[in-house]
């Protein structure tokens, strides 16, 4: 490895062979490299004439923006791809844990650089603290042939295995029509959404794109008074309609049976979840004995209605 | 139907295991399948996580290995749920068939198919167990990690198992099999505490979900002939699946098994619905894109696994405790496996309370007799 300096505008910074993480920001660094300059230099190898980056893109991207002519690096003399890849991969892995996006992206580049699946499953994923097995390189393999906005969301938001992997075995016409409402959920909604429209594909034959432009989905798609954020929420809330038809009206009629009581907003009356137990709980809000007292009293009222039986035992309404 | 001689394309064998009977009979048996000596079972593992279906391609291998610890385990059952106090003894875990819904994919870490050799310490550890158990009755089966007759014909357990516990009068032992492998029982000596149990699904199911295993009304059949011989039979309709028209299939199911099944014969019949690990979902979605089973109202139970909202498993055993009561089975002892109390009291107007005493109701102890 030799170290020398050059002008970080000389690099090849569209090579991006041995880059892991589909995006970064490079904010934090800039009052450093302003205040003390570049400290650690990066590593750059020659391929077809040109500088590429082996480590270190935030580092050359900050000194690119702040225009400084000469930047100290290391040039790599490996002419093997796989062999200088090693250099960004233990890097890293010593400073942080990858997201999912990022062991796609080692995965699929050891494995576009030659590395045998014997040695990315054996080696390289226990590293990646991922489960040693082919099937968990063949889904890191698809996850990093993601198109590239799918792969910047989901590394800034740290989706976890599960929902990516789900992501890959919609086509991607699919994966087109549902990224719009995914990307503006929460972690969780992204998985349910994901999850629910594609158990009610599979399961009536059809496509996510024939599910999400019939019925109420479009009238949900269609309506310009909702932001995105409002209509992933919408759309994640029909799905889950969809997907879970009988639960669905079970929670509606205990929530009108609950408010056919006419509680007070300090009382909350709340089922087991998914109703698998009998008991339902209730809450009460109190700021002190009188509040007590008093809805302990209102408690006393609402045993004597007759609802409050049809709470206790939802499932006598089947 | 299995015929594991077939399957079986390669054994391995655990260094130092050749001096076991079983393991020598096991060889003998499979004739000219090619054979591995391995120093661990680790290596195995490692071996078939480098295929691209390690579960599927496990079913064509056997190793031959001797257990280092115990043989005999109370069942997992699963918490939150009540459970029966079954023991189970792990002679040979996973099996040749591949139904969708199992739950071995997912539960052993090994996925090819073994066989525990060192049958001088099960024998020892059942003379154990039993003489602390003394002062009960026990259920106890080989059926949990893997299918009591898949290998019988190479193995000839059942046999032995038969006469070690003939003797045995308060253990109940079972032999739980979808296969039609029953020539080795048929020639044993019945004995009243000896069950051989079949699971039951509707036809359907059977050929959509549980490849490689036969025909429902071949299991009914090969019942019929086990229970001619004079042996106790059971029956476990588990897991019940939800589908289009399921009813009137287990209905035919339930039908037909009364039809040929003398019903004072039946030692018990187990119901469970369809339930499984989170994790397991995506395996099956992998390992069999057709199934639709998966896709079903399920929701996250008590013990985190996936089964179908309550409503709909009232609806599901309702149905097949009726079918149960109105075709025959009206004084078969009848258990839900993996179920609530409210499940119990509203199904089976019964509410044992605790595993122990869904154990003695099984084994009809006094308190508990079936009315």
């Amino acid at each position: 490895m030799r170290f020398t300096q050059i002008d970080p505008s000389k690099i090849d910074t569209e090579d991006k062979r041995f880059q892991i993480s589909p995006c970064f920001s490079i904010d934090s660094l800039i009052p450093s490299i302003r205040k003390t300059g570049l400290l650690n230099p990066p590593v750059l190898t020659k391929r077809e004439g040109k500088y590429v980056v082996v480590s270190g893109w935030r580092r050359i991207f900050a000194c690119i923006q702040q225009s400084i002519p000469s930047i100290p690096v290391f040039v790599m003399q490996e002419t093997k791809d796989l062999e200088a890849f090693n250099v960004p991969l233990f890097e890293n892995l010593t400073i942080r844990d990858y997201t999912q996006i990022e062991k796609a992206a080692v995965t699929g580049k050891l494995h576009g650089f030659g590395e045998s699946p014997e040695n990315i499953i054996r080696k390289y994923l226990p590293l990646l603290k991922a489960p040693p097995r082919r099937e968990i390189m063949d889904v890191y393999i698809k996850i990093d042939r993601l198109g590239d906005s799918i792969k910047e969301t989901a590394h800034k938001k740290k989706w976890p295995f599960g929902t990516l992997e789900l992501m890959t075995e919609w086509n991607e016409k699919e994966r087109q029509v549902l990224f719009p409402y995914v990307k503006e959920l929460s972690l969780n909604k992204q998985k349910e959404l994901i999850e629910s429209l594609f158990d009610i594909s599979r399961k009536r034959d059809v496509s996510a794109q024939k599910i999400l432009s019939s019925g109420e989905f479009l009238k949900v798609h269609k309506d310009v008074s909702l932001s995105p954020v409002q209509k992933a929420e919408k759309i994640h809330s029909l799905a889950r309609t969809e997907r879970y038809p009988s639960l669905s009206t079970w929670k509606n009629a205990f929530k009108k049976i609950s408010q056919n009581m006419d509680l007070p907003e300090e009382i909350a009356v709340i089922p087991s979840k998914f109703f698998e137990d009998e008991v339902i709980s209730i809450r009460l809000d109190v700021k002190n004995k009188k509040d007590l007292e008093k809805y302990i009293d209102k408690l006393k009222e609402l045993s004597s209605k007759k609802e409050i039986s049809l709470l206790f035992d939802p499932f006598s309404h089947d | 139907m299995i015929k594991p001689h077939t399957q079986i394309k390669r054994i391995f064998i655990e260094k130092g295991s050749f001096k076991y009977p079983l393991a020598r009979k096991m060889l003998k048996n499979l004739g000219s399948v090619p054979v591995e000596v391995i120093s661990d079972e680790e290596e195995v593992i490692e071996k078939y996580n480098q295929f691209k279906d390690p579960v599927g391609e496990g079913k064509r291998a056997l190793l031959l290995k001797p257990l280092k610890g115990d043989f005999i385990k109370p069942c997992p059952c699963t918490p939150h749920y009540l459970g029966c106090n079954y023991y189970i003894i792990n002679t040979d875990l996973n099996c040749p068939m591949d139904c969708s819904y199992c739950i071995l994919q997912h539960y052993l870490d090994n996925p090819v198919m073994v066989s525990h050799v060192n049958t001088d310490d099960l024998w020892e550890q059942l003379d154990r167990f039993i003489f602390k158990h003394k002062s009960r009755f026990i259920r106890i089966g080989t059926g949990e990690l893997g299918d009591s007759l898949a290998l019988d014909g190479i193995t000839e357990r059942s046999k032995e198992f038969i006469a070690y516990f003939r003797e045995k009068t308060k253990v109940n032992f079972e032999l739980k099999t979808k296969t039609l492998n029953t020539d080795n029982i048929l020639c044993e000596e019945p004995a009243d505490n000896i069950i051989i149990a079949w699971s039951l699904n509707t036809e359907i199911m059977a050929e959509k979900e549980e490849k490689g295993a036969p025909a429902v009304k071949d299991r009914i059949e090969a019942a019929f002939e086990v229970q001619s011989r004079g042996f106790r039979v059971a029956f476990h309709f588990d897991p019940l699946i939800l589908y289009e028209g399921w009813a009137q299939d287990y209905r035919n199911v339930i039908d037909r098994l009364f039809s040929r099944i003398d019903p004072s014969a039946i030692a018990w019949i187990s119901i469970g619905s369809l339930r499984f690990p989170k994790p397991l979902k995506t395996l099956i979605r992998k390992r069999f894109p057709l199934t639709k089973i998966i896709y079903e109202e399920m929701i996250t139970g008590k013990d985190g696994k996936l089964r179908y909202f309550k409503p709909l498993r009232v609806k599901l055993y309702r149905e097949i405790v009726r079918a149960v009561r109105s075709y025959g089975g009206k004084k078969v002892p009848l258990y839900f496996c993996m179920e609530s109390n409210e499940i119990w009291r509203e199904i089976l107007d019964k509410e044992p309370g605790s595993k122990e005493e869904v154990e003695a109701f099984l084994s009809l102890l006094p308190r508990f007799k079936a009315t």
